[in-house]
């Protein structure tokens, strides 16, 4: 799996990469227990600070996507994802609402907004690469 | 100086004459002595022009010192002519440097009056798994054979220890007969040895380094690049591995030749393949990283120019946390001397070489 991360984008660093994690566990790329690489070797690969690696690992750590073992280092939580949590709830609530005013006010039809939100639900879980 | 002699230390020279020359024509084609280039470029032929400038007044240079020195070293002895190689040697990389500086401003006024616009890259790739050291370089249990032949050699002196001579030949003159002596000690019997671990440090040391070193990712084709990137650590660590241990069964041959006696002829035979060997194998993997496209990958978060000092062979980068980064060519890699930890690496690395060059010098007198 691999990292992508635009240094220009309006997202910070930080962001995107964890962003890009979340993504690549959703799509099985990413599977339970695989380990991730340390802060200092990602850090290295990607050329980019330790601490907004480190930022990241550890906002992912606090949510329960990523575990720290003993021998492996930095894995994917191996016992399963955290679900749905009232401050996702509303967090979703948060972002979803500016992109609906602005489908609304453009015109978009509920529905059309509802398949544009299921496509890109579908295509996120489908595991990427194929297998 | 024998003939010998003469045919290995003038092929050292040719060998390096010829990699300073065409220093010009390997590693990153968008690269123009250290100016980045457009991908437009490379059709231009003030751009041909320039890399041919370099070739012609380098290697004439090089050809011109180097006839001198064979005509001038032919009958002098084998100090003195390996002092006035290692002049001529020396002189030609001083005049390198400065053909590669007037190209450089060449170069960067070419792109001035051209106008030439490289937009650096703001994307950032790297493998999740590919990030971990494992596989991109081979394991370092074959060193164990490394350090098997070294145990060896040290082994065969331990058992024959009374049977060498009180006065060790470390010379063969002209007359066929040896001509210089040094006598029997602990340090003297076993300073092959010493360097023979030395040597097998720094190799060791190479392929760590490899292994470290960021895999640079072209986020067009990032599967590929990957692949080639692997493949090209792979090739770099196997050509390392099978070098040193030529030169460490070179250096075992030669302790065989001093202490026991064994034939001259051998171990003169040995060290004309060994350095036939070492240049062919070089220019192969050159080639074939052309021929393949291995040695085309830019490293994005070192491209800058402002990185590079030294007429770019030095990188410098402290927002960077990476160690070693592949080197402004894409030939090999280097230190990241803003990393202090680098600084150390650096100094360790030109530490054991000079300890091996003075054991070497001193155990000789």
């Amino acid at each position: 799996m691999f990292i992508e991360l635009d240094l220009q984008s309006e997202t910070p660093i930080y962001a995107q990469l964890v962003d890009q994690i979340v993504e690549g566990i959703a799509s099985g790329e990413l599977k339970r227990g695989d380990p991730l690489p340390s802060v200092r070797r990602l850090a290295e690969e990607l050329g980019i600070n330790l601490h907004t690696v480190n930022k990241s690992y550890n906002l992912l750590k606090q949510e329960g996507f990523l575990q720290v073992h003993r021998k492996q280092g930095v894995i994917v939580h191996p016992d399963g994802m955290p679900g749905v949590t009232e401050a996702f709830e509303a967090k979703l609530q948060r972002q979803l609402r500016s992109l609906a005013a602005e489908a609304a006010v453009r015109g978009m039809t509920e529905e059309a907004f509802t398949e544009e939100s299921r496509s890109v639900y579908r295509d996120t879980i489908t595991n990427r690469g194929g297998g | 100086m024998t003939v010998p002699e003469t045919i290995i230390i003038s092929s050292f020279y040719l060998f390096i004459a010829l990699m300073i020359s065409i220093q010009s024509y390997i590693g990153l084609r968008t690269l123009l002595f250290g100016i980045t280039l457009p991908a437009e470029a490379l059709q231009d032929t003030a751009v041909r022009g320039i890399r041919r400038k370099y070739v012609l007044l380098t290697g004439g240079f090089a050809i011109a010192t180097g006839v001198t020195c064979f005509l001038v070293t032919r009958h002098q002895t084998t100090s003195q002519s390996f002092l006035y190689w290692a002049a001529a040697i020396l002189l030609l990389i001083i005049v390198s440097f400065l053909t590669n500086w007037i190209s450089r401003i060449s170069a960067r006024r070419l792109k001035a009056a051209r106008g030439w616009q490289v937009a650096v890259q703001t994307k950032r790739t790297a493998s999740l798994v590919a990030g971990r050291s494992h596989g991109s370089v081979l394991s370092f249990w074959w060193f164990t054979v490394h350090v098997a032949v070294m145990a060896f050699c040290i082994f065969f002196v331990a058992v024959r220890w009374d049977d060498i001579p009180q006065s060790i030949a470390v010379h063969m003159g002209r007359s066929g007969f040896p001509d210089q002596y040094i006598d029997k000690s602990v340090r003297t019997v076993f300073m092959i040895n010493i360097v023979q671990a030395l040597m097998i440090v720094f190799f060791a040391g190479y392929n760590l380094m490899i292994s470290r070193a960021r895999t640079s990712l072209d986020s067009q084709d990032r599967e590929g690049s990957l692949r080639k990137q692997l493949k090209r650590k792979k090739i770099y660590s196997i050509t390392a591995w099978g070098i040193s241990l030529l030169g460490i069964a070179n250096l075992g041959l030669l302790q065989a030749v001093m202490l026991y006696g064994w034939n001259l002829n051998l171990l003169l035979r040995y060290n004309i393949s060994f350095t036939a060997v070492f240049f062919l194998t070089l220019i192969g993997v050159l080639l074939y990283l052309r021929f393949r496209d291995l040695d085309q990958q830019k490293d994005v978060p070192s491209e800058e120019e402002r990185h590079w000092k030294w007429l770019g062979s030095i990188y410098v980068n402290p927002e960077d946390p990476a160690l070693f980064v592949p080197d402004r060519y894409g030939l090999g890699w280097t230190i990241n001397m803003a990393n202090s930890l680098g600084k150390t690496i650096a100094a360790a690395m030109v530490a054991v070489l000079v300890t091996a060059i003075l054991v070497i010098i001193f155990n000789f007198r």
